[in-house]
């Protein structure tokens, strides 16, 4: 899986493909709104999985996560009548998802309940952990929980805009253009909270990373 | 446990990583798409409010409603300007009964016009007990439409609508019923230069000569109007009232304009002009600030504006 969200993360930052897939994606949205409705249950298998993982990383919680994709694919859904393909349909899924996320965020201000998936010990993980663990560390499974743990605490404390930024370009891989038109922003804008959040992710997560 | 940690080699970019293989297990999924139908079927029976038809349709209208609302402004602002501003505009005493002398205009058999065999060029109906007195016009396609609507809400209220039909009055009527309108420019096409006309009235002044070709009684016809029509507005004015309303070119001043009328009330004796009854009603209408002041309400409403004297 690993492997595939690498291939995942080229598709979405390189152009000639991402075209493709735009493609692709408006080819079955004509089918939808030509009436054959069966055909958005292929939009909702092909992007469920990268939604859902853009709100769970900004809202820290699953349950949560999982209810507002849902709503953003039924929006989608409402809507699709309305989308005339001048943005790629992942771009207007996105969209939608990130708008209902910012509401969803903004009205449970106060609440801070966080429930996280399990991390899949993968490669990358397994490398990352023998980077920061000794090689006699035996348990490894507490330093991966507690580093996750961490992460999403310096998550939580960058402000909704940030974690936006921060989720889909270094978690999901989206280019600062895409994020740019996915979040309405200029890319100097997207770039210049890049930094700030990165900046402020360093500070709390000091004790485990180099500068 | 940072002890144990070898600091060096990992960035910030590779612990953002490790949120990558933060994933739901496959069962979730299962869970995800059952409630995921279950919400797609309640939206689609659930019946959708009766507002969202009304806002669905005010956003595809917007785009093309706001120029228009936007240019209908601009053009109310214009006429209203004109109306009240104008030097060139029609001077309407606040002393006389303007539901009176208009409604007897607007009814008055006189006041239509034939032009072109059976063509009813410019008609004027009115109607007594209603409030709205209409003027219509036959188009080319035969079917007729309003040019302007004035409405009497009181005694003395007017309201004029859809100002581009000045430039076709101005090429009918004879000068003193156009004085009627406010905001219209007052002139008759063929007795003032091009450059001082409205472009509707322009583009009716350069069709007239071709219209004369095609019928060579045209112009005659046109004398009718210009006649029959004034002697509605003499029929009106009345001896009671004669300066009801008053109207010249937009060249002369209300003081011109105002010596006029006196002249007209004292055939050739201009040195009495000043004495008496005439020259106190001169004084007052002098004052400068008599147009304005008699103005009581300017109202803007849509392509409509509304003048409270």
């Amino acid at each position: 899986m690993q492997s595939s969200v690498k291939v995942l993360g080229k598709t979405l930052v390189a152009s000639p493909e991402r075209r493709g897939e735009a493609d692709a994606d408006w080819v079955v949205v004509q089918r939808v709104q030509g009436g054959e409705v069966a055909a958005f249950d292929q939009l909702i298998l092909k992007y469920r999985e990268r939604l859902f993982g853009v709100i769970y990383n900004m809202t820290a919680n699953r349950e949560d996560a999982a209810d507002l994709t849902q709503d953003s694919f039924i929006k989608a859904f409402q809507s699709i009548n309305r989308f005339q393909g001048q943005s790629s349909f992942f771009s207007w899924l996105y969209r939608i998802a990130i708008n209902s996320t910012y509401t969803h965020l903004r009205k449970s201000k106060l609440r801070s309940f966080f429930s996280f998936e399990k991390m899949h010990d993968e490669d990358h993980v397994s490398e990352v952990i023998n980077q920061l663990a000794d090689s006699d560390t035996a348990d490894r499974g507490a330093l991966l929980h507690e580093l996750q743990e961490k992460l999403n605490e310096a998550m939580q404390k960058l402000s909704i805009k940030h974690r936006t930024v921060v989720t889909l370009h270094e978690i999901e891989g989206l280019s600062h253009e895409q994020i740019a038109e996915i979040t309405g922003a200029t890319v100097g804008t997207v770039r210049s909270r890049l930094h700030y959040a990165k900046q402020l992710l360093q500070s709390e997560l000091q004790g485990y990373t180099r500068l | 446990m940072k002890s144990d940690l070898n600091q060096s080699k990992v960035t910030i970019e590779d612990l953002l990583k490790l949120k990558r293989a933060e994933r739901p297990p496959v069962e979730f999924w299962d869970n995800f798409d059952r409630n995921l139908r279950a919400k797609q079927l309640a939206t689609m029976m659930e019946p959708k409010p009766w507002w969202l038809g009304l806002a669905l349709g005010w956003k595809r209208f917007t785009p093309y409603a706001l120029p228009t609302v936007g240019a209908l402004a601009v053009l109310a602002v214009v006429f209203s300007v004109q109306s009240v501003g104008s030097d060139g505009g029609a001077v309407l005493s606040s002393g006389g009964n303007l539901r009176e002398t208009a409604s007897g205009l607007l009814s008055s058999e006189t006041s239509r016009a034939q032009i072109g065999g059976t063509d009813e060029l410019f008609a004027m109906t009115g109607d007594e007990a209603g409030k709205v007195e209409s003027r219509d016009f036959e188009g080319e396609g035969g079917g007729q439409r309003t040019l302007a609507n004035v409405e009497w809400q009181g005694d003395q209220e007017i309201t004029v609508g859809d100002a581009s039909v000045i430039g076709l009055m101005e090429a009918v009527m004879p000068q003193n019923l156009v004085a009627m309108l406010p905001g219209a420019g007052l002139h008759l096409v063929t007795d003032l230069p091009e450059s001082t006309l409205s472009p509707s009235a322009r583009t009716i002044a350069g069709n007239l000569p071709a219209a004369a070709e095609w019928d060579h009684s045209i112009d005659a016809r046109l004398g009718v109007v210009r006649a029959s029509l004034g002697e509605s507005v003499a029929a009106f004015a009345g001896p009671a009232q004669p300066q009801v309303l008053t109207a010249s070119t937009g060249q002369t001043s209300r003081q011109d304009r105002l010596l006029a009328v006196a002249s007209a009330e004292l055939p050739g004796n201009s040195e009495r002009l000043l004495a008496g009854t005439v020259g106190e009603r001169l004084t007052h209408r002098l004052d400068d600030d008599l147009i304005p002041t008699a103005v009581r309400r300017l109202g803007v409403g849509g392509n409509r504006v509304s003048l409270r004297f």
